[in-house]
């Protein structure tokens, strides 16, 4: 069978019936698991920063068994694992009208908790990056714990935090695929399905392909905009443009001349 | 001037890092209005000294007060003991506090560093603190400079947006912890002309700076320092005067 270009083109954005829908569960499972990581890893920093050892310790625990095993392994003990052995078993609810199917629930609950231990030492590294001096004079003022952490740490951890949490983003778009496995039709099943209709594996896959690289290079640039917002207050954000900034993100630093002949 | 004129009061402090021991059962008054210059070599104590009054520092023994009111602890059988933190940071808020790195706060711009404290802490509305917190760095002649960044400003622009910045707070009592240190030579004159400013405007302050032309210009005190004791107390008109290690320091460093 030779590899069919008008099928490609025919299909390429229309992957198959249930395209739309599938890539609306993706950026939806995307958003949604980026969301709760977020805030599940600042939870997890703070705990990691206490004094109170016991606090810290679970913390730690928590990162290093959430990071050490693979995401797919964490999704099917959840979804099925669990299931099977008569602990929970996810089920089908109803959120602001919406069903919200068990297995998609299993998927949202893994990729949050995995996105919560990477974003947890993401926050660790932001927030232990900020100037010591910054939170004295805070204190000097009279501002709070509370405030220091609101207004001055955090909007200044934001700085190195950006960066690392928009690529955990790009690898979040990705690993979204692995919801396939628990059976919810993302855009990686919906193919897979159209795939064994049509036996058009080939030339459906180079299209989902291509469907990930789009989502991956438009969130490229949404980053590359976001970081220079946050670099405003930098002395020198002239020297590097948005259009620059994306082209590192995409293809790394370019490499000097100079340095190069070296 | 009389007793009821002292508005800090350091009595037999002690200070130890672990083993290391800071400040030796250390005694100093300020009056209000009184402009005291510290002086001494580093590691004599000074930085640690301004850091106690308002508390980033903690005590081991004796008692520090700021009008009448201990700052950051209460006493219990004689030891100091922490007290809470809201009742640290009311404190705190009436002590102005001046780094030597300037501290601001970088991811502000200079007029949004300047009304963040009064409006977090003292409860003030937005527009009323950037009312304020113009009319401070017209003061100390930054009015052009309200919407830049502190990373566009150079260190004597910074160092005088932080004193804007503590006095934005209303403070009795100004604390400088080796203003301009950090500074090129050529931008520590304007940050000593605002400070000379705030002194004849009657502030209190307490300055750890090897200045002595601000000591001869504007201070009424010059107390030496030194393993953590003061060794020698002095009118600064009579600096010159001295016999003893104020005399020795001067001719060593000026």
């Amino acid at each position: 069978m030779s590899f069919d270009w008008s099928f490609l083109w025919t299909h390429m954005f229309d992957l198959s019936p249930h395209y739309g829908v599938g890539l609306q569960r993706t950026l939806f499972m995307a958003v949604i698991s980026m969301i709760f990581g977020v805030m599940l890893g600042m939870l997890v920093a703070l705990a990691r920063l206490s004094k109170i050892r016991v606090i810290s310790g679970l913390a730690a625990l928590y990162v290093w068994l959430l990071r050490g095993v693979p995401e797919l392994v964490i999704l099917i003990l959840l979804y099925t694992g669990l299931a099977a052995a008569g602990i929970f078993r996810f089920n089908d609810i109803t959120v602001f009208g919406m069903v919200l199917p068990a297995a998609m629930q299993a998927a949202i609950f893994g990729f949050s908790i995995r996105e919560g231990a990477y974003m947890g030492e993401i926050f660790r590294g932001g927030i232990m990056a900020v100037d010591r001096g910054q939170v004295e004079a805070a204190k000097a003022l009279g501002m709070k714990r509370i405030a220091t952490l609101r207004r001055i740490i955090l909007p200044q951890a934001m700085r190195v935090v950006v960066p690392p949490m928009g690529n955990q983003f790009t690898i979040m778009l990705k690993a979204t695929s692995l919801a396939s496995v628990l059976g919810v039709p993302e855009l990686l099943l919906t193919t897979q399905t159209f795939a064994a209709e049509t036996f058009r594996v080939f030339e459906l896959f180079i299209g989902l392909a291509v469907n990930y690289l789009i989502l991956t290079t438009v969130w490229t640039f949404i980053q590359s905009l976001i970081e220079a917002r946050l670099a405003r207050h930098e002395a020198d954000t002239t020297t590097e443009g948005p259009l620059a900034r994306a082209r590192r993100h995409l293809f790394g630093a370019a490499t000097p001349a100079g340095r190069r002949a070296a | 001037m009389n007793k009821s004129d002292v508005v800090i009061e350091v009595r037999g402090v002690h200070k130890w890092y672990g083993e290391l021991h800071v400040l030796h059962g250390l005694d100093l008054d300020v009056h209000r209005g009184e402009v005291v210059c510290l002086i001494g070599t580093s590691g004599s104590g000074k930085s640690t000294l301004l850091r106690t009054i308002n508390h980033l520092e903690t005590i081991q023994e004796g008692r520090i007060t700021v009008n009448g009111r201990t700052v950051g602890y209460r006493e219990e059988g004689g030891k100091p003991v922490a007290a809470r933190e809201d009742v640290i940071a009311a404190a705190r808020a009436g002590i102005g506090m001046v780094f030597q790195n300037f501290n601001l706060f970088w991811h502000m711009t200079l007029l949004q560093n300047v009304i963040e404290a009064p409006i977090q802490v003292l409860g003030l509305n937005a527009a009323e603190a950037r009312d304020r917190g113009r009319e401070l760095l017209k003061r100390v002649g930054l009015a052009d400079k309200a919407d830049v960044y502190p990373r566009k400003l150079s260190g004597g622009q910074q160092q005088r947006g932080a004193i804007a910045r503590a006095l934005a707070m209303r403070p009795d009592v100004m604390l400088f912890d080796e203003p301009t240190s950090a500074l090129d030579p050529e931008t520590i004159g304007e940050v000593l002309t605002v400070m000379e400013e705030l002194a004849a405007d009657g502030m209190t302050m307490i300055v750890a700076s090897h200045e002595m032309g601000f000591v001869r210009r504007a201070a009424h005190r010059v107390v030496m320092m030194e393993n953590g004791v003061i060794v020698e107390d002095l009118p600064a008109a009579r600096v010159d005067e001295s016999t003893g290690r104020i005399r020795d320091f001067i001719q060593k460093f000026h």
